[in-house]
Order: C-alpha cells, then structure tokens, then sequence
C-alpha cells in the first residue's frame, strides 16, 4: 500500500507474564482508523508502542516509516492524548498547552499563540486562566485534546477521546477527529464503544485478548465473514405473509419471526435481497415499516469475530437507528451505496 | 426479562455484624502493607538490633554475675535491663519511623488521589470503621516492629534473674514496655495518619511527616543544648517519647523537666491529631 | 507544521522553569522555608540568650549539613520521575521531541536553584544573626562563613543528584527510600569508627565546612581528610548520582496503568 505510514509486523508486547498484544500485523494509512475492541484487548498497549512509550518484545514496528522506541525526532509529528486523567493540576489550562507546545519546539510566541487557537478550539478559551484541578472531567478531556493538536502533528493517537464529554463535545470532537482524518493526517482512535467508532469512521481494526480480529473497512469485513450470513430485519404488516413469498426465493437460507410483525432473514447475498423485499411486498400489497440490517454494523462484526451469540442463536441486533427527526426508523442504506470509506 | 435470568444469583448467605467491618479493613490494609517490598525489609531488618541487645543484655548480665563474686570491689554496672529502653527508643524507633511513613503517612492521601472514598462509602462502612482501619494497621505494624522485640527482651531479662527479689524487680521492665507501647504506636500513627487526611500527594505527606518528625528533633535538641533552655526541647517529638518513656520505665529524666509536660504534649499532639482527622473525615464529600 | 527537536537544555530548562512554577503554587515550599526559618529562629534564640558567636553557627552549619540540607533536597527532589508517573504526566512528557534525560535533569535544576536559594540564605542569616553578639569577629571569620556556604553549595548539589536519582529509579515511595539510604549511609556510617565514615558524604560536606574533627581511639583512628580531596569526592559522586538518574530514565519504560 503506497500511502502506509503505521506498518506493524508481527510485533507483541508482554508485561512480565502478561501478554499486552501478540503477534501483531497491522498496516494503517492515512485517515481515521478505529482501534476497536473490549478493555484488555491491548489498544491502549498499542497506542503506547506507537508513540515510543513502550518498547515492543518482538517484531518490528514503523512508525511514519520509521523505529519509534528512542527516536525523539519522530514525536514532533506525533500528538498523542492519553487515556488516563492524569494532568497538570496545578498549572492554568493555557499554562499547560503553552509547555506541551514549548516541548514540541514552538518558539515562546508562537506556542503561546497557537495554544489560544487551539483551546478556543477546544471551546476551553473563556477557561484558559483557570487551573486544570477547577476543570470538570470533560474539558479536562478537551484540554488534553488541545495539548495533542497544538503542534500540528501528522500522526494523531487518541486513547479513548470521549470519554467523560457530554453530547455537545462529543459531537465537536467527532467532528474535529474526522475533519482531520478528510485533512489527510493519519487518525488513530481507540475505543470500546462501537457506536462512537461508527460515527468516525469505517476503518478499523478489531482486537481482541491481544490479537488483531480483522483490519479494513468494517462492510467489507462483514462481507468476508461468509460462513455467518447477513441478517435482514423487516417490519410489516403482514410478516408470514412476506416470509412465506421470501422462502421460496434461492438468495434467502433462514427466515424468522422473532416477534408480531417482524420478519428476520438470513441470506449470503444480501446485495440481492435488497431489491427483492420491496418488489415481493408491493406485489402483496404488504405494508414495510422498516428495513435494517441488524448485523451490518460493528456490533455484530465483532460477535461474529469473538464467537458470542446472543439466546436465539442468532447475533443479537444493535438496535434501529432513529430517523434525522428522532421519529419512525428509516432503513439502513445497503453497503453498495456510496456510504463506505474510502477503499482499503 | 427479570435480573435473576441474566445469571445475577440473589445473595441467601449471612451477613456478618457490623463490628466485622473493622476486621475487614485492618486485614486488608495489613496485607497491603506485606505486599510492599520495603515494609517486608524494614520488618525484617528491623529484628537485628533487638537480637542484638539481647546478646548485650545477657553478657552484660553474665559480666554483673562474675563481677559480684569476684573478691576485689566489685564494678558498678547498670541493670542491663535498661537497655530494653535503649532498644526501644534509640534502635527500633527508626524502623517504627519508616513504617509510620510507609503505613501510616500515605494511608488516607492514597484513598483521596483514587477516589477510593466512594467505594468505602457506599457501602455500610462508617467513618469511625475507616478510621480504626487506617490507624489501627499502622499501630500494629508500629507494635510488631518495635514494642514486641522489646517486650521479648524484657522477658529475657527477667529469665536472666538469679532470684525471686530479682526477677520482680525486673517485671518493671515488662510492665513498662506494656505501659510504653501503646504511647508509642500513638505518637507514631495518629500524626501522620491526620497528616494524611490532609492532602492527595503521598509523597509530600511523608515529606512533612518526616519533616516534622525529624526538623523538630533536631532543632529541639540543638537548641535545648546549645542554650540551657530545656523547655525547647519539647518542641521535638521524639524527644517528648524520650521523656515519656524515661518516665513510665522509672529512669532518670535526660531534661530537668516537670513530668507532666512531655506527656501533655504528646497527648496534646495525639488528640489534635485526632481532631483534624474527624473534622476531615466527616467533612468528606464522598461523591465529589 | 513541523518544528525540529528540541535541545535538551531548552527541555531541561522548560522542565525546570514549570516545576519552579510548581513549586511556589505548592506546599512544600513553604515546609522547607518553616523548616529553614527556624534554624534561623533558634539563631535568635541563642542570641536572646546569650549563647550565640561561632560556636553557634558551627553547631548549626553541621546540623544543616547532616540533617537539613538531605531533608529539604529530598523533599523537593525525590519526586522528580516519581511524581510524574504517579499522576501519569509522563506521557505528555515522553510523548514530546525531547531527550529523555531532560527530565530529571530539569527537576534536578529546579531542585537545585531552590535549595541554594534557601539553604545559602538560611546559612548566612544564621550567620550574621549568631554573629551580633561578636561584632569584633564578624569580619575576621567570614572564612568560616564562605567555607560553610561552599559546603551547603555542595549539599545542595549532591543530595539534589541523589534526591533525583532515587526518584527516577523508585516510582513508588521514592522519598522514603531516599530517606532510609540516608538514614543508614549517610547517618549511619558517618558514626562509624575509622575509614569506614569516608563512604558517608556528610563526612566530607563537614571537612569543606571546617567543622570535621577526626577523632583517636584505642580502636581505630578516623582518617585525616583534605578540603580539596572532598570536594572532588563531592563533585565525583553528584556526578555519578546523576549518571545513574540519567541512565536509568534513557532505558526505562515507565507504565502508567498500574
């Protein structure tokens, strides 16, 4: 892959007798890349091999296309917001992102000016002269957001960045996450909160007990996963009706009904079912109220990865996504759709 | 679908007495203290000097002996029973130091860095069962390093007594090193367990404590000798146990002071310690 | 935007110039200047009462040699690494273009500039002070004076070095690890009969003061030590204190999720 500027290869990482990760193989290019799986599955350790706080066991990690451990050169492109909350209390919020900027090699004036920008950024501005213990959790988070981005840095690793924000900075840091990743800098969140790695991107690499699971863009992970078929969920009026219509088709394996008025469907070919559904229910006059896909997303890719099914035997859905007004539920476009990320 | 079905299995077993909680959080802070590698060195490398006095003690007796019957005038020795004082106050009261720093000062600083007030709190542990549980590990700690090394030497020498006149006179020693011992684990518990209580930087805590423990002996003592003006002395701390202890074991007194004023002190030291230590404990915004 | 790497005394000096600023925002500033004020305090005591001259001073100069100028290194020193990983700062640190070493370098000058700022201080108010009731002998023995401020220059840097090597090496408890070295090296054998004290640096801070009186007995006779020797003992064994910080922090990964 030309654009590579993270190259893991087979790199593992042990504490002692705990292993951190193993064997790890990971290639990561520009843009936002989710680093997604439970606590313990080793993103963190990740991360921190990554920006050279720890040095790996075994294998070969490039960063930038260069060694990390002992290369301080490197850390001026890198900005890295750790997970913990560990921060300078006794210093001012400007204070703080000032040093970080100083220690990055911006001269006095211009660490202090770009640390204006950046909080006000942040929306930390009106709070820069306050001291960080006064700093609730989550401008704490923003504060320690703004010392990752104040120098600009090519490579941005952020270690659970939501944590502790409300919706409002959730949203602006998203945003923030995501127009950097559009600015060509390479992103790297981690997170074991899928929703939150779903409105970032859709480029990620799944861990799990110190492995890596699966890596690229999550539809076509989904797509790769043949032997689970794809589930298709249907809300309507006359579900057995549908269903009986749908069985008879060579595309569908399993059809269910779960509950009154919802039909579940299990397919290898779902680009071809799609279309179906809508033809068959218009032809019967059946009403459709909803159309998802209740595994195409990361909930379901990583139970499928990890091997938990929920009591039906079936992965259990993440649940309808609401409609822009918060009203009815509107299906969930098919992955043909232009809604991936770029290719991997 | 009900809780129960999601594997939650209800609690059917006994629920112990309030008072249990007391046991819980001593036992615990106990083992947390045995997991630190410098509490296990200083436990242990504070068992030499007992032994050593012990030996001392023995020859020293076997010295007296030999001298008594010997036909010239015999030399004046000392009962070698003071030196369980000596053992006490001048050898193991440095071992009882670092463990107060390592127990004692960062016990309540540790929980607040943490944020570990919230897990105490919501549970139905009270403020008093939190306090005996950070005092009450450190005392013993305090005790088993220094006042039962030194109750062991007492009671060697009153196995040394050649007669029964002997042998009570040397109970003094035992009854002292009882009387002595809770005073001691006091002085050196309650201070910087109220010190603790004061701040979240562990660190800076047991640099006060050892500050206060240290600077006020020094100077105390370095101005008591360099001006005659004994009453300065008791600014330090270790001084005021010196005197307290000369006082319980029945030995001269090292400053002409009225009895009662080192032991006002210390007690004076001990109860304000005590009283910041509810202020704090009481004022404790669990959730914040 | 990229900047070059920084040089490690512009990190050394950023290091130190926030941990000054921390410093005054913090406790244990004022604890050294309470514990400093009253040495100078009993100054005035010994005035007041009569007891005051060179003698005095001299007793006190060996007090804050042996005792003070450790404790108030160790106090503001020993949490040079230690504190930064406790409160996992040191990710933002190390996440940074900058030398590894800067760090406990830029604390090791922190520590220094405060301890000189109030032991010198303390040292020569304790002086003039003491010095009040011999008018005629203050001029004459300012030779003691400047000895005693070289060697508590001395103390400065050589328990800073040591206060930041034990902070750098022991991340848990530094302080009282540092505190239970000095209490058994430097206390410890510096009653020791014989050669045995020279391991005691103390020893050599009190033969640059002027104040070491080497003593015979049947047993054994203390050594006769030169001021110049002890200093390059001094200044040898700073150095090496900090060698050992420097080492340790360039190869050491410190974890912050414990």
């Amino acid at each position: 892959m030309s654009d590579t500027r993270i190259v893991a290869d087979r790199v593992s990482k042990w504490y002692g007798k705990v292993v951190g990760i193993n064997d790890f193989t990971v290639s990561i290019g520009p843009g936002v890349t989710g680093l997604l799986g439970p606590n313990g599955a080793g993103k963190s350790t990740f991360i921190k091999l990554l920006v050279g706080a720890l040095r790996p066991s075994k294998g070969k990690l490039e960063v930038l296309d260069q060694q990390i451990w002992g290369n301080r050169r490197l850390l001026t492109r890198i900005g890295y917001c750790p997970e913990h909350d560990g921060i300078y209390e006794d210093l001012t919020g400007r204070e703080f992102v000032t040093f970080m900027a100083r220690l990055a090699g911006m001269s006095p004036p211009e660490a202090a000016e770009r640390a204006e920008a950046v909080l006000e950024q942040m929306g930390l501005g009106k709070a820069a002269h306050r001291l960080l213990r006064e700093y609730s959790k989550g401008m704490r988070q923003r504060a320690k957001l703004a010392q990752a981005l104040v120098h600009d840095p090519e490579l941005l690793l952020f270690d659970e960045p939501l944590t502790g924000c409300d919706p409002l900075a959730r949203a602006q840091i998203t945003q923030m996450i995501k127009t950097a990743g559009q600015a060509g800098k390479i992103v790297i969140v981690s997170s074991h909160i899928l929703h939150e790695i779903e409105s970032m991107t859709s480029e990620i690499v799944l861990l799990y007990k110190g492995q890596v699971l699966a890596e690229g863009n999550i539809y076509r992970i989904r797509d790769m996963i043949d032997e689970h078929p794809h589930q298709i969920r249907v809300e309507c009026d006359r579900p057995r009706e549908l269903g009986q219509q749908l069985v008879l088709s060579p595309e569908i394996r399993a059809v269910e009904f779960p509950d009154e008025g919802t039909l579940v469907l299990e397919t290898h070919q779902p680009d071809a079912c799609y279309p179906l559904i809508p033809k068959l229910a218009l032809a019967a006059g059946i009403k459709i109220r909803s159309l998802t896909s209740p595994d195409n997303n990361l909930q379901a890719v990583f139970e499928y990865l990890t091997q938990k099914r929920g009591p039906q035997g079936v992965a259990r859905p993440a649940g309808l996504s609401p409609g822009p007004s918060g009203g009815e539920p509107r299906a969930r476009q098919s992955a043909q759709d232009g809604t991936r990320g770029r290719a991997a | 679908m009900g809780i129960r079905d999601l594997g939650y299995k209800r609690y059917d077993g006994k629920l112990l007495p309030h008072r249990s909680r007391y046991r819980v959080l001593i036992r615990r802070a106990l083992s947390l203290a045995w997991g630190s590698g410098l509490m296990k060195t200083t436990l242990i490398l504070g068992m030499f000097p007992p032994v050593i006095c012990g030996v001392y003690i023995f020859l020293k007796h076997q010295a007296i002996q030999y001298l008594a019957r010997s036909p010239q005038a015999p030399l004046q020795l000392d009962d070698p029973g003071s030196l369980v004082f000596t053992c006490i106050y001048w050898c193991q009261i440095w071992f009882a130091f670092v463990i107060s720093l390592l127990a004692a000062a960062p016990s309540i600083s540790e929980d607040v860095r943490t944020g570990a007030f919230q897990f105490y709190f919501a549970r139905p542990v009270s403020r008093n069962h939190y306090l005996v549980g950070k005092v009450a590990p450190a005392a013993i700690l305090v005790l088993i390093s220094a006042v039962a090394p030194t109750l062991l030497l007492a009671v060697l020498r009153v196995g040394l007594s050649q007669t029964s006149s002997e042998a009570w006179s040397s109970t003094r020693w035992i009854v002292g090193t009882l009387a002595y011992g809770p005073v001691y684990a006091l002085v050196l518990t309650v201070p910087p367990v109220a010190l603790s209580s004061l701040g979240r930087r562990s660190g800076s805590l047991q640099g006060v404590w050892a500050t206060v423990f240290f600077v006020t002996w020094l100077l105390g003592e370095g101005i008591a000798a360099g001006t005659d003006l004994p009453y300065t002395a008791l600014l330090s701390i270790p001084t005021c146990l010196r005197l307290v202890g000369q006082l319980i074991y029945g030995l001269p007194l090292v400053y002409d002071l009225p009895w009662y004023l080192p032991a006002a002190v210390l007690a004076g030291l001990v109860g304000l310690s005590a009283f910041v230590l509810l202020r704090r404990l009481n004022r404790v915004e669990v959730f914040s | 935007m990229t900047q070059g790497t920084v040089s490690g005394l512009s990190a050394m000096r950023q290091i130190a110039s926030m941990s000054l600023r921390r410093a005054r925002r913090g406790r244990m500033l004022w604890l050294s200047v309470a514990i400093l004020a009253l040495m100078v305090g009993s100054a005035v005591v010994s005035l007041v009462s009569g007891r005051g001259g060179l003698d005095f001073f001299d007793g006190m100069l060996d007090l804050m040699l042996r005792y003070l100028a450790p404790l108030v290194m160790l106090l503001h020193g020993a949490s040079a690494v230690s504190e930064e990983v406790q409160a996992r700062t040191i990710t933002y640190l190390f996440s940074r273009p900058i030398p590894r070493w800067s760090l406990p370098m830029g604390k090791f000058g922190a520590a220094v500039v405060l301890g000189l700022v109030l032991l010198l201080t303390a040292a020569a108010a304790t002086y003039f002070i003491t010095m009040i009731g011999e008018p005629g002998a203050l001029l004459p023995e300012l030779g003691s004076l400047w000895r005693g401020l070289l060697a508590a220059a001395l103390a400065v840097l050589l328990f800073g070095a040591l206060a930041t090597a034990f902070g750098t090496m022991v991340t848990g408890y530094s302080f009282v690890a540092a505190l239970f070295y000095l209490l058994i090296v430097e206390v410890g054998l510096a009653l020791a009969p014989g050669w045995l004290k020279v391991v005691a640096m103390t020893v050599h801070l009190r033969v640059v003061a002027g104040l070491y009186h080497p003593s015979t007995t049947l047993y054994m006779a203390d050594p006769k030590l030169d001021p110049t020797i002890s200093v390059a003992v001094l200044l040898t064994v700073t150095l090496l204190w900090l060698g050992v910080a420097l080492t340790w922090v360039s190869s050491s990964e410190y974890r912050t999720d414990k």
